[in-house]
């Protein structure tokens, strides 16, 4: 997995590149046609036009037949049986595109939203680092934390032993990417943090154990290495939104909205019913 | 074949222009004001700055000392006099005559509270907020038929809509007993004193604590809560709004949890998404509340600080009262609505109760003196940060704002400046407090000054001045004894509970208003009007003969008959006498709201020290311009004119004074 997410790293930092100093729309309308085409491609290869043509033919005229009996009871109960079954004929022979989609989109999704999801800290903002330890481990009193520069610890630990977890407030102080330094009984850790004011920049919240789901999920920065102390580290940075006319929404929705408006334009360019 | 797939390409094409078109749009829309009233016709500036509660004396003391250089300066380049003050010299009271140019019986803000004479109960006098009227219940739930209504008492056209009828740019910063803001007007506008929090209180704190005080159910203006760290993890409730959707519309809670560290002074607050870190003696910034009233479909927001004051040995946390959130604002704190929101999105969340400044913890001793300053610093900086940013777009027009921090600083921390004061101490080191604040108001008022040109007209006022509260009257117990008053039985009592309304001739509600019980009404009035004349020059005369036993000195110095000082159609709801105290002296707490304590005069020992519900010759305001103010006793009712006059707008019918800028001031 984790050569997986450097390749697709390298792919997606090179597609956003051309966008990094300019408003996120722009490089989001860009993705939302590329996932559009992507998508028209896979269901067109996946599915069976002709029965989903055929099966929205049917529906059509189920519909017609409403119209123009709509006084004769009878007819009008059993065009909608039709309806409504002919829906479900539609939905099975767009099930086998949809399974095919997913796994392509989760990787997109989990790569856009590494670029969109998380707004990098503010200069002078503050944020709480959560370092959890394994199941197995106590919480040591030989415990610390520092930054390489640009970042500011503002608090004594805070041990929750319940959760087998510590935290602390930190505080950025320069733009950049800076490190924190976890020391814990001998065992050093690092996790980046990021200070930025603008562009679209890669953010990874978590770093933890090497696993399939983290490295899936967490595809921004190398997992923590195998049978040490510490199990994850979170930096809570806060969620994106992107501004649209007046109102902020998060970059999920733009996506999900372009990216079906582009494909339904596009269908007849590539031929595909859906 | 062909045909379609060109239509489809320029389809696409056509589709991403057009995205693309709007894009660039709402590029160029981000971060731009959404100010409705875009209409500039004037190139004349007017900057009002509203200090509540600057007292002339103090200001003028501390202008020759030469501690306040820019308050100084425009006196001299302009003019500095006293302003007389509202009858009675109350906030609410005082800014209304600001905001329409009218007296009391005008506007109809006689006082903060006022009293409804069917059924004698006491209610706030500017605002009131209407629950729907019909309604459905079923089963737990109760489904509202019609809206519900907050209406603003306040009578009379405020300077304001006459301005923005003129299409002169306009706003009006946390004017007092502007909640809900005017509408009818594009006058931009945020409520100010008198905007309740979530809970329709003037603001509620709540007191999270393992170590509750031992009296501790009837404290004023919070509400504590005993709790226990189990494995140091604290879990507890946060009150919020009444959930009236909801049969008895129990008040509405969200849970939290607070895990401390073992050793260390460090918590961690959980409550619904938010994580904050705190250690002791910090305060978090605005944390979102979202209060659940009816499950998926109705929810409202408000917005807290948490300030930890002590994790070991003892649990120790206040949480400011829940404020409407201005983001999402509950209630119509804003013209236009979404002016709030673009503040709060411009400078971050704010205080949006109408006093900020959290005086009932304070009095309650559950935020100490220095605790109580770092609060209202933070109101401070919120103040600062509103005010730069409206000063950074004021073009033209006119820029009204308020600051309320020397009035509130005047009333907590008088005690520590006076050695006569009953709850002076000398060890304390706070004496510089309330000279501090107006030190503080001079680097604010060298602030705006930059701002000022030669288009520019700057008027810098405050409402009424101060003096000390020594001593606390009670004026219902005096009447009681005097046998004005009836009482059924020997308790205190609240609200009037224990008169006797049969054979009661006079009783005083709020903090300067007594009121005959008079016939047609009263609902058990037992006054003839033709008693009324004879009854209330009896009163007023023994008003004035009261001396006070531990020093010898007048309690009263004056007894206003609102018939000889207010005019307007509002006059018939106007307090019959209004009581003048002198200075050192006050109305109780207490009496206010009914109650009947068993002294007439006690010491004041509370925090709150100093005030100005007293004799409006004895506290005046302050009135400063770059201009020359030729008017020789310029009033709190002269400024809606002046401002008016500033834009060539005549002065408006129900209007009772003149521009202070005209020497031919009439008589009123």
């Amino acid at each position: 997995m984790t050569y997986i997410n450097l390749v697709l790293n390298n792919i997606f930092n090179l597609i956003v590149s051309p966008f990094k100093n300019i408003s996120p729309i722009w490089s989001l309308i860009f993705f939302s046609l590329l996932v559009a085409i992507l998508m028209l491609l896979i269901f067109r290869s996946t599915s069976n036009q002709t029965k989903i043509k055929e099966t929205k033919s049917k529906i059509r005229a189920y519909i017609y037949e409403l119209s123009l009996f709509k006084d004769e009871l009878g007819i009008v109960l059993s065009a909608q049986k039709n309806v409504l079954f002919q829906n479900l004929k539609y939905m099975k022979y767009a099930l086998k595109p949809m399974i095919f989609m997913i796994i392509p989109l989760a990787l997109i999704l989990i790569q856009l939203d590494s670029l969109y999801g998380h707004k990098p800290l503010d200069p002078k903002e503050s944020t709480i680092v959560s370092l959890k330890l394994s199941e197995d481990s106590k919480i040591p009193d030989r415990i610390s934390i520092k930054s390489d520069g640009g970042l500011s610890i503002e608090t004594p630990p805070l041990r929750i032993p319940k959760d087998n977890q510590v935290d602390w407030r930190i505080k950025a102080q320069e733009l950049g990417e800076h490190n924190l330094i976890f020391n814990v009984q001998d065992q050093e850790y690092q996790k980046m943090v990021i200070v930025g004011d603008q562009g679209i920049i890669r953010i990874t919240p978590t770093v933890s154990t090497p696993n399939f789901w983290n490295n899936l999920l967490n595809p921004g920065q190398k997992p923590l290495a195998k049978g040490g102390l510490v199990k994850e580290i979170h930096v809570d940075y806060k969620r994106n939104s992107i501004g649209v006319f007046k109102w902020r929404l998060d970059w999920l929705v733009i996506l999900f909205v372009l990216s079906i408006v582009f494909a339904f334009s596009m269908k007849g360019l590539f031929k595909v019913e859906i | 074949m062909k045909e379609n797939y060109r239509i489809n390409l320029a389809f696409t094409l056509l589709l991403i222009t057009t995205l693309s078109l709007f894009v660039s749009l709402l590029s160029c829309s981000e971060n731009k004001g959404i100010s409705k009233n875009n209409k500039s016709q004037t190139n004349q500036k007017l900057i009002v700055i509203g200090f509540d509660g600057m007292d002339y004396k103090l200001l003028k003391n501390l202008m020759s000392e030469g501690k306040l250089p820019t308050f100084k300066k425009l006196s001299e380049e302009g003019d500095f006099k006293p302003l007389g003050t509202s009858i009675p010299p109350q906030s609410p009271v005082a800014w209304s005559n600001f905001i329409t140019g009218m007296n009391p019986g005008g506007h109809g803000i006689f006082d903060f509270i006022h009293r409804d004479p069917e059924t004698m109960f006491p209610y706030l006098s500017t605002s009131k907020i209407e629950q729907a009227q019909k309604t459905v219940t079923i089963g737990k739930w109760v489904i509202p038929l019609s809206s519900g209504e907050v209406k603003l008492l306040r009578q009379g056209k405020a300077f304001w809509e006459y301005l923005t009828d003129d299409g002169i740019q306009t706003t009006i910063f946390r004017v007092p007993a502007n909640f809900p803001t005017t509408t009818n007007t594009e006058a931009n506008q945020i409520s100010g004193m008198g905007t309740p929090d979530i809970q329709g209180t003037y603001g509620t704190f709540s007191y999270f604590t393992d170590k509750p005080p031992e009296e501790y159910s009837d404290i004023s203006g919070g509400e504590i809560f005993p709790v226990r760290a189990r494995n140091n993890v604290v879990t507890a409730k946060l009150p919020g709004p009444l959930n009236t959707f909801k049969k008895n519309a129990p008040e509405s809670k969200v849970k939290f949890k607070v895990f401390i560290d073992p050793d260390n002074p460090v918590a961690k607050i959980v409550v619904q998404d938010n994580e904050i870190i705190l250690q002791e003696g910090e305060w978090s910034d605005w944390v979102k509340i979202k209060y659940s009233l009816v499950p998926l479909l109705q929810s409202t927001t408000g917005i807290v600080r948490f300030y930890i004051k002590e994790l070991h040995p003892d649990f120790k946390m206040y949480v400011s009262p829940v404020n409407i959130d201005p983001s999402a604002p509950a209630l119509p704190i804003s013209t236009p609505d979404e002016y709030a929101e673009e503040l709060a999105n411009e400078i971050g969340l704010f205080y949006t109760q109408g006093i900020p400044e959290d005086t009932k913890a304070l009095s309650e001793e559950v935020l100490t003196d220095n605790e109580f300053l770092e609060q209202t610093n933070l109101v401070m900086d919120e103040e600062m940060k509103m005010l730069e940013y409206e000063l950074e777009r004021f073009q033209s027009g006119m820029l009204f704002f308020y600051i309320g921090r020397v009035d509130q600083l005047s009333h907590m921390f008088w005690r520590t400046m006076d050695p006569k004061h009953p709850a002076y101490d000398s060890a304390t080191e706070l004496r510089q407090v309330i000279e501090n604040a107006y030190i503080e108001m001079d680097g604010i008022l060298a602030q705006v000054l930059e701002k000022v040109d030669d288009n520019t007209t700057i008027i810098v006022l405050s409402d009424h001045g101060f003096a000390p509260f020594y001593r606390a009257f009670n004026l219902n117990t005096w009447l009681s004894k005097e046998g004005y008053i009836t009482l059924t039985n020997d308790e205190e009592g609240e609200f009037f509970q224990n008169v006797d309304w049969s054979s009661t001739q006079a009783y005083g509600v709020g903090f300067n208003g007594l009121y005959i019980n008079l016939k047609y009404r009263e609902r058990e009035g037992i006054i003839d009007s033709s008693n009324r004349e004879e009854l209330l020059d009896e009163i007023s005369e023994k008003l004035l003969k009261i001396r006070d036993p531990k020093n010898g000195e007048q309690v009263i110095s004056r007894v206003y008959r609102a018939d000889e000082v207010y005019s307007g159609p509002n006059l018939k709801d106007a307090p019959d006498l209004i009581v003048g105290y002198n200075a050192g002296y006050r109305a109780s707490w207490e009496t206010v709201l009914g109650s009947f304590p068993k002294e007439v005069l006690r010491d004041n020992t509370e925090k709150w020290s100093g005030d100005h519900l007293m004799e409006a010759q004895l506290v005046p305001g302050i009135v400063l311009s770059n201009k020359k103010i030729p008017s020789e006793s310029p009033a709190l009712y002269d400024i809606a004119p002046t401002i008016l006059s500033e834009f060539g707008i005549p002065r408006q019918e129900g209007m009772i004074g003149n521009s202070i800028f005209n020497s031919d001031k009439l008589e009123n």
